[in-house]
């Protein structure tokens, strides 16, 4: 077989049925083989970004890795950023980026560059092949690393004369790295000792981060908040890893969280930390965070997250739902007295600092046209948002009552994730209904990979909620540097109805609270992609915030006089 | 030759690690260490009685972090593997005395 051959077959035995890719140069042997493997669906992406981000909402919607192809030099560049996000937010993702002959490596030919060098930092693992007789082994451990342990991406970079050569492929059965040893299970000392201190603790929080979500334990999340009685909270990321309208949960944590979720973090005695980084965007500033806490419990399969930015008095180094499920059966239930003054204090907050957005100022708000939407996703929709104010706007308004798929690029906050992203969410679970929440400055970032959703007809509705700006940006500069409003301006843009007509999908424009209902009746009864334009508010800010450079406690509303 | 002072030298560790030999490792396991933003202080590198194993001896300054952190992180990525480790702070008591490998922790 070729090098080629052996790669399409290879990805084959891995149970690939979906590959996001763009051929070039040097990568034309395996897309010279592609038409062979017909079980093997390939889609053409309009740049490699849109793939790795396709690759991407596929992976975080159905669980298996995500697949990349892309030529060599600009091609496996363009992936860069694609797989900085997946990286970022431990996603499992194969790229397989074709190189130059390995006679010209290193000789400045036409579109070489050095991809092992410059995907490193952002990849859980690189290769590079240079020999034929590798392929084989090296794309199986590819995708052992990418999906064990901390799922991350992995890169391999292949010189097209090794794609051309021929060999007997030996198929791997076992992988060997010697290195590499992902934590399966959790000590279960540690276990035992983390639930008594929660089954103790007066005042306790859970919050709940990615690993939930990429682990499958939101159930034994909810049976371990139950049980212990322990109001929780999410992270950005952990959106969706426990129900939002469960009379425990606090709904988002961080700096654009909560003021329920901040006033219970920063009033707790106990702090059980599971499947998350414990990022600057969760604390805000460090030293002034969390700051009653007597124990903190840190669950996480990723030793190396342990003491990175939080000291934990526990530590519990498994995936979220091993331990969870493990830590459940040593819970014991608390004293209905013990826990009820917490509870009734949580509740107090939870009246006290409920979301709240600027309702009669005459211009459409973002915050109704996600409670819109929300409605219509009936608990069961895939949402997936792009960054900034749009991506905080979908979080806070989520209001599923079951775990769900809430998919946003936290980690990295790459503009122009959500719409490839959603396109590769459908891909991964046709039967659900996808909706796209973007601002319009990310959206236009990746949008030509409109003609993949208008080609392969997808059910993707985009909701763009335009307010003519950089809104985040603009938001932090009117608050925090002097209401100087640099450079975030957006008045020109594309018309978007013309821009979805040309790309061929229905368009359509809402400016008035009136016409939004029957601009989503439309997308919802239309087959295929729909694009709206929400004209919102421009000066529609995200609250709560807490100011940049200061603690959870300096977090700040919605001034009434707004509401 | 006078021993230095303990205390600059506190956060001062030394690592040793036996990797898989081949092109790029050394890049691999200097760009964890300074993307953590730990300094890399001395290093030598060379091979093993173990075919296809080097054996790479760092001495890092964890600067402000946990010096922890940097075994830590080192431990996670695949083809790196960090063996034993030492300290001039004597944390670890039995991993004294610094720089000589001792053993496997941890076997391959």
């Amino acid at each position: 077989m070729t090098g080629a051959e052996i790669v399409l077959e290879a990805l084959q035995r891995e149970g690939v049925d979906i590959i996001f890719g763009y051929p070039g140069g040097a990568n034309l042997p395996i897309y010279q083989q592609l038409p062979k493997y017909p079980k093997l669906r390939h889609v053409l992406v309009r740049h490699e970004q849109g793939a790795t981000h396709m690759a991407d909402g596929y992976a975080r919607a159905c669980g298996k890795p995500g697949v990349v192809f892309a030529t060599s030099g600009p091609g496996a560049l363009n992936t860069i950023t694609g797989l900085a996000t997946a990286y970022m937010d431990s996603v499992p993702m194969v790229a397989i980026t074709g190189q130059q002959n390995t006679t010209l490596v290193g000789r400045d030919a036409f579109q070489e560059s050095d991809v092992i060098g410059c995907s490193m930092p952002v990849t859980k693992h690189n290769y590079m092949l240079t020999r034929v007789e590798d392929i084989a082994r090296v794309i199986h451990e590819a995708f052992y690393v990418a999906t064990t342990g901390r799922p991350g991406p992995v890169l391999i970079d292949i010189c097209k004369d090794v794609q051309q050569a021929s060999c007997e492929p030996v198929w791997p059965t076992r992988v060997d790295l010697p290195g590499y040893r992902p934590a399966f299970t959790p000590d279960l000392s540690r276990v035992r000792e983390a639930a008594d201190a929660l089954s103790r603790a007066e005042r306790p929080v859970i919050l709940a981060g990615h690993g939930v979500i990429l682990s499958g334990g939101q159930e034994e999340l909810i049976a371990l908040a139950e049980r212990s009685v322990t109001p929780t909270g999410t992270t950005l990321l952990g959106v969706g890893a426990f129900p939002v309208r469960h009379p425990l949960s606090l709904h988002m944590t961080g700096f654009m969280g909560t003021g329920w979720n901040i006033k219970a973090v920063q009033n707790a005695d106990l702090l059980m930390m599971v499947g998350m980084r414990v990022d600057d965007r969760v604390t805000a500033k460090l030293s002034e965070w969390a700051p009653n806490v007597e124990t903190f419990i840190h669950v996480d399969i990723d030793p190396s997250e342990m003491g990175k930015n939080v000291r934990p008095h526990m530590e519990v180094v498994a995936d979220a739902k091993t331990a969870l499920r493990e830590m459940l059966p040593y819970v014991r239930e608390p004293q209905p007295e013990c826990r009820r003054p917490w509870l009734t204090q949580v509740d107090r907050w939870r009246e006290e600092h409920p979301l709240k957005y600027a309702h009669s100022n005459g211009h459409l708000q973002p915050q109704d046209v996600m409670i819109e939407m929300y409605r219509r996703c009936d608990d069961d929709a895939i949402v997936v948002a792009d960054v900034g104010q749009n991506q905080i706007w979908a979080a806070l308004w989520w209001n599923y009552t079951r775990p769900g798929l809430f998919i946003n690029s936290g980690g990295a906050g790459t503009m122009g994730f959500a719409f490839p992203a959603a396109i590769g969410a459908k891909f991964a679970r046709p039967e659900k209904a996808v909706w796209c929440v973007a601002g319009e400055g990310g959206f236009v970032m990746t949008a030509q990979e409109l003609s993949v959703a208008v080609k392969h007809k997808l059910d993707v509705k985009i909701v763009l909620l335009n307010n003519f700006s950089l809104g985040m940006v603009r938001q932090f500069q009117d608050d925090f540097y002097g209401g100087v409003r640099s450079e975030v301006d957006l008045t020109e843009m594309p018309d978007f109805v013309k821009l979805a007509d040309a790309y061929g999908l229905p368009g359509l424009c809402v400016e008035r609270m009136e016409d939004m209902r029957a601009a989503f009746d439309f997308a919802e009864r239309t087959p295929g992609p729909v694009l709206i334009d929400f004209r919102i508010d421009p000066d529609a800010n995200v609250y709560p915030i807490v100011p940049l450079g200061k603690g959870l406690n300096d977090f700040t509303e919605l001034p009434d006089e707004y509401a | 030759m006078s021993m230095p002072s303990a205390e600059p030298l506190s956060s001062l560790r030394i690592l040793t690690a036996v990797v898989e030999d081949h092109p790029g490792v050394l890049t691999r396991v200097a760009g964890m260490v300074r993307r953590r933003g730990f300094n890399i202080q001395g290093l030598s590198v060379g091979p093993t009685d173990e075919h296809g194993r080097s054996r790479m001896t760092l001495t890092v300054d964890a600067g402000h972090a946990e010096v922890d952190q940097v075994q830590k992180q080192l431990k996670v990525r695949p083809g790196d593997e960090i063996v034993t480790a030492g300290t001039r702070n004597a944390r670890y008591p039995d991993l004294y005395p610094y720089g000589i490998p001792i053993g496997r922790v941890s076997p391959g």
